[in-house]
């Protein structure tokens, strides 16, 4: 077990606790970065696995990005700490992680959380088999590891993630049989406006669709896949029509797939912010849950929030608002005198107002409409881990339950391995929907450590059942 | 409306797609091939490369059974959230989409459930 002391820990290494971690060491704060990549980067900016030539680079902007951000990173004198999960973080501020060396506790005055999002994904029927994933999975899959799942390819769900992927699975010499948005292409244009204010990332997703178009890849829009079949692998993807509030309407067909990459969108990971006491309010057209932040992204005294955990506003924003995060936190542990915190920040919120305009406009396009979870059948399996199916949370609701930790603790829904993280949006939009509450009245999931599996050495720590204080015996 | 002219869109104009295995991509340099063991077979994967993705490759997509159900499991999420590529590596659990393929690693699927009389695989 190793202890460390810091003046700040940031807590995930992608865009938005890279820099952070940056702008605090500027000021002369000794900086602790957690995070569970390789390297660090998150998700939009998560590093190859294979060796990057120029070509990659120049091929990739999100690429250049990355290791343009790893290299300042890893010029700032900031401490690494890659290949660590945090498992446990209290006021105080106490940080628990582990890592391929060991357990690392760390002592800090202040925490800039930084955690991300996880991705949403509304079951259906078979969504369990071998060869489906999610759509960040897919481009993780294509962008960090130069691989290809098992073809044809069904491409299905919400957001320009889809293009994505199916352009990028095309790109790599795969196949793509179909892909299946949910949006249709009013909706598409009604946020042209937003949209505009990055004409670069536009262009990018107009050579995405002119890509599929060549390839002669069936587009269906307005639609969803309902129905995986295969014993160990995909063979088939059911896809249906839905209607303006997504349920599924109309005349289903089937196609052959070999995998499916499957996302509706992505959902703040609130896990750490929770387990602090930060209270967070529900905000559909940011994802979901989202923490009670100041305009300097302070939520209580040393706490600090940055990027997609704290609201889905892409990657731009998130960069801008650990930023400002770090910055913040220099000022409050004295590092920085107030006047040239005014100064330094003042071009940082500009720009990040600039870049939630973008990325707010992306959010809202991906928030989730009610008919998708209503139509979840009753034998899909909703928490993967503990194997429950709809029905049974049905069976719950009708018996008087109201909320998500009440569903949890009558069913173990959300207290598997994954901790509720894969079914969380599912349950609650399925709790909400059957009992005519608001996402807000059915609440989340009670935030416990440790947040990540850990082995019990870990939580023990040197700990004895000699250290054991046993009162004397009574006297006979 | 939209939808019914894709959809006849993509039954006259979609060319047969054939199926294909989980490959990597020819025009990437991978790192050097070395061996490891899988449920005591032995398997060859790139170097440093994620072990769930170099299984999927080597013709493992399948990682493990689900307690509850014994339904096959494979990678879904592939950044540590869900949990579903569960594997012992030289003994201990790990989740194969966060951990990177070293020479001589012992890995052993279904390790948990195996031991368990009465699940499948038992």
């Amino acid at each position: 077990m190793t202890t460390l002391v810091a003046d700040l820990v940031v807590l995930g290494g992608g865009p938005a606790g890279m820099r952070a971690a940056i702008a605090a060491r500027q000021h002369g704060l000794r900086v602790a970065l957690i995070d569970e990549g390789q390297r660090s980067g998150g998700q939009i900016y998560r590093s190859p696995s294979y060796p990057v030539e120029d070509t990659d680079l120049r091929a990739s902007p999100d690429l250049s990005r990355g290791e343009k951000l790893r290299a300042e990173l890893a010029e700032s004198g900031t401490l690494v700490l890659n290949r660590h999960r945090a498992w446990f973080v209290a006021p105080g501020l106490h940080v628990a992680c582990f890592g391929p060396d060991g357990d690392v506790a760390l002592e800090a005055r202040a925490i800039v959380l930084a955690t991300g999002t996880t991705e949403r994904v509304i079951p259906i029927p078979g969504s369990t088999i071998p060869g489906v994933i999610g759509l960040a999975a897919a481009t993780i899959l294509l962008k960090a590891h130069g691989a290809l799942p098992a073809g044809p390819s069904v491409v299905a769900g919400v957001g320009p993630l889809l293009y994505a992927v199916a352009a990028g699975l095309l790109k790599a010499g795969g196949e793509v049989a179909a892909v299946v948005d949910l949006l249709r292409p009013g909706d598409w244009s009604a946020a042209l406006p937003g949209l505009m204010t990055r004409p670069d990332l536009l262009a990018r997703g107009a050579g995405w669709m002119a890509a599929l178009v060549r390839a002669g890849v069936p587009v269906h829009a307005g639609a969803t896949v309902t129905a995986v079949s295969g014993a160990d692998a995909v063979e088939a993807v059911e896809i249906s029509p839905v209607a303006s509030d997504w349920s599924p309407v109309g005349m289903r067909t089937t196609i052959a797939a070999g995998s499916m990459a499957i996302g509706h969108g992505l959902t703040p990971a609130t896990e750490f912010t929770r387990l602090l006491g930060v209270p967070h309010h529900f905000s559909a057209a940011r994802g979901g849950w989202v923490p009670a932040l100041d305009v300097d992204r302070k939520a209580a005294d040393g706490i600090y929030i940055a990027g997609d955990c704290a609201g889905i506003s892409g990657a731009a924003a998130a960069e801008w608002a650990g930023a400002l995060a770090g910055l913040s936190a220099a000022r409050d542990l004295g590092a920085l005198p107030r006047d040239d915190y005014a100064a330094a920040t003042r071009d940082v919120r500009r720009r990040l107002a600039g870049a939630e305009r973008f990325g707010w406009t992306v959010s809202r396009l991906m928030t989730l409409r009610p008919g998708l979870a209503a139509a979840i059948a009753p034998e899909t399996i909703v928490c993967r881990c503990e194997d429950i199916p709809r029905i049974r949370i049905d069976q719950v609701t009708g018996q008087g339950g109201r909320t998500l930790n009440q569903l949890k603790s009558t069913t173990r829904c959300g207290m598997g391995p994954c901790q509720g993280r894969s079914c969380g949006e599912a349950a609650a939009e399925i709790v909400a929907g059957n009992t005519g509450q608001t996402r807000q009245e059915v609440g989340f999931w009670t935030a416990r450590s440790p947040l990540r599996p850990i082995a019990l050495e870990a939580a023990l720590g040197e700990y004895s059942y000699a250290d054991i204080p046993k009162p004397p015996m009574l006297p006979a | 409306m939209g939808t019914i002219a894709s959809t006849l869109f993509g039954l006259f104009k979609r060319p047969k797609r054939s199926r294909s295995p989980w490959r990597f991509v020819g025009t990437h340099a991978h790192h050097d091939q070395v061996s490891i063991l899988v449920d005591d077979e032995r398997l060859s994967a790139p170097e440093g490369e994620c072990l769930a993705v170099a299984l999927a490759v080597a013709g493992i997509s399948i990682l493990r059974h689900s307690p509850v159900s014994g339904s096959p499991r494979g990678m879904f999420c592939l950044m540590g959230s869900c949990q579903e590529c569960l594997v012992h590596v030289d003994g201990a659990p790990v989740l194969a989409c966060m951990e990177p393929v070293r020479p001589g690693m012992r890995v052993m699927l279904d390790r948990l459930v195996r031991e368990r009389p009465g699940n499948p695989g038992h």
